[in-house]
């Protein structure tokens, strides 16, 4: 008889009891929360959420609110003085740049929407995923990196919270264009025609049938 | 939603953004709870949390009740410090909710952090809404913790599937509660 066998003997177990695997373990622990919470203390009513509360974290969001853009003027300050120094920088110096500007674009793409600018966080995001690690740094990609300082920096200087309208669109617009006259579009695939050199055999493959 | 003080909740904010963190503590205070506490980076928040397990006392605050960090940061990102405080010896708390606060929430970025044991999720921007939704759900809905070879975090899933619709059917032979306290 088996050590198993035998201990499933003494504790009345069944064979398979003893045999078992487990495969997962559960732990269920006392809901701490909540007792910190309240509910259940004497006194501690089951009413909805106290609105003062949330009034008072709207008005404190508020506050933020009208402080934001004096944090996006620092921050796009700090990404012109980014693109300054990649401009006259090369190689390390110029991605080393990339980087600081792919993260501070990181971080206005993250607020732009908390603060009421959804426009910021638009072309935080568009600026963020452009200067990415993998992202080319090129002196084209230095006149994207400016189109966006430019762009956010009309967003705050007249203040346009929300989609912005037809400001908005715009705006939208002439980032894009800029985008796509500083993108070098990759050279056309040759055809066969441009060709010089003719393809003397052409193997076919036997196609499964 | 019940009427929740939260004035008795240590939280602990990690973020590397002062504007950011400076205004998550300002919400969290003005929606009631008693003790923000905030550190820059994964690192910092290591550090802190190492000293409240070794001497509380010297740290000002016995435990802490929940984590709200930043995913991106140097050098020790929000996973990094996920992975500590569930994975870590050291951990003061292992169970301790956490939520992922980032500007990325595709689906790949959220599966990565609901396998490190992420409790909850939080897309930047984020609205006092959806922050007060979080702070609730975690008061009302806590989920029981599962250990296994590969996972150990809040059960990922939240509610009971139909078994049909199961992928993974567990026999109840495999299942062990270790702890239960409810």
């Amino acid at each position: 008889m088996t050590t198993a066998e035998q201990t499933a003997q003494a504790t009345g177990e069944t064979e398979t009891d003893a045999k078992r695997i487990i495969k997962v373990r559960l732990f269920r622990l006392r809901n701490k929360l909540k007792e910190k919470a309240g509910v259940g203390r004497a006194g501690v009513g089951d009413s909805t959420i106290a609105t003062e509360a949330l009034e008072k974290a709207l008005s404190e969001m508020k506050k933020s609110q009208d402080e934001y853009p004096d944090w996006v003027r620092a921050t796009l300050t700090e990404l012109a003085d980014d693109l300054k120094a990649a401009t006259d920088g090369i190689d390390e110096e110029r991605r080393k740049r990339f980087r600081h500007i792919s993260a501070l674009a990181h971080e206005l793409k993250g607020q732009g929407g908390t603060f009421g600018y959804p426009l910021i966080s638009v072309f935080g995001k568009s600026l963020n995923e452009l200067t990415d690690r993998e992202a080319n740094i090129t002196d084209s990609h230095l006149e994207i990196v400016k189109a966006h300082i430019d762009v956010m920096r009309a967003v705050i200087k007249d203040r346009i919270a929300g989609d912005g309208g037809d400001v908005g669109r715009e705006l939208i617009a002439v980032l894009d264009r800029a985008i796509k006259k500083h993108t070098v579009a990759p050279p056309p695939r040759p055809t066969a025609q441009s060709n010089r050199i003719p393809l003397k055999a052409t193997v076919t493959r036997p196609t499964k049938k | 939603m019940a009427n929740y003080s939260f004035d008795m909740f240590n939280v602990l904010v990690v973020e590397d953004n002062r504007y950011m963190r400076s205004m998550l503590r300002t919400l969290l205070y003005a929606i009631g709870v008693g003790n923000v506490l905030t550190t820059s980076d994964g690192g910092e928040a290591i550090e802190l949390l190492r000293k409240i397990k070794e001497a509380p006392a010297a740290a000002g605050v016995s435990s802490i009740d929940i984590i709200f960090s930043n995913w991106q940061m140097e050098p020790v990102d929000g996973t990094m410090l996920l992975k500590w405080v569930r994975r870590s010896k050291e951990s003061p708390d292992r169970f301790v909710p956490f939520i992922m606060v980032s500007g990325f929430a595709d689906f790949q970025r959220v599966s990565v952090c609901r396998d490190l044991g992420v409790t909850e999720f939080l897309a930047k921007p984020y609205s006092v809404d959806s922050l007060l939704g979080r702070l609730t759900g975690l008061v009302e809905r806590p989920r029981q913790f599962v250990l296994t070879e590969n996972y150990f975090g809040p059960d990922r899933r939240r509610r009971p599937s139909p078994q049909a619709l199961e992928r993974r059917v567990m026999k109840e032979s495999e299942m062990e509660i270790i702890y239960d306290d409810r």
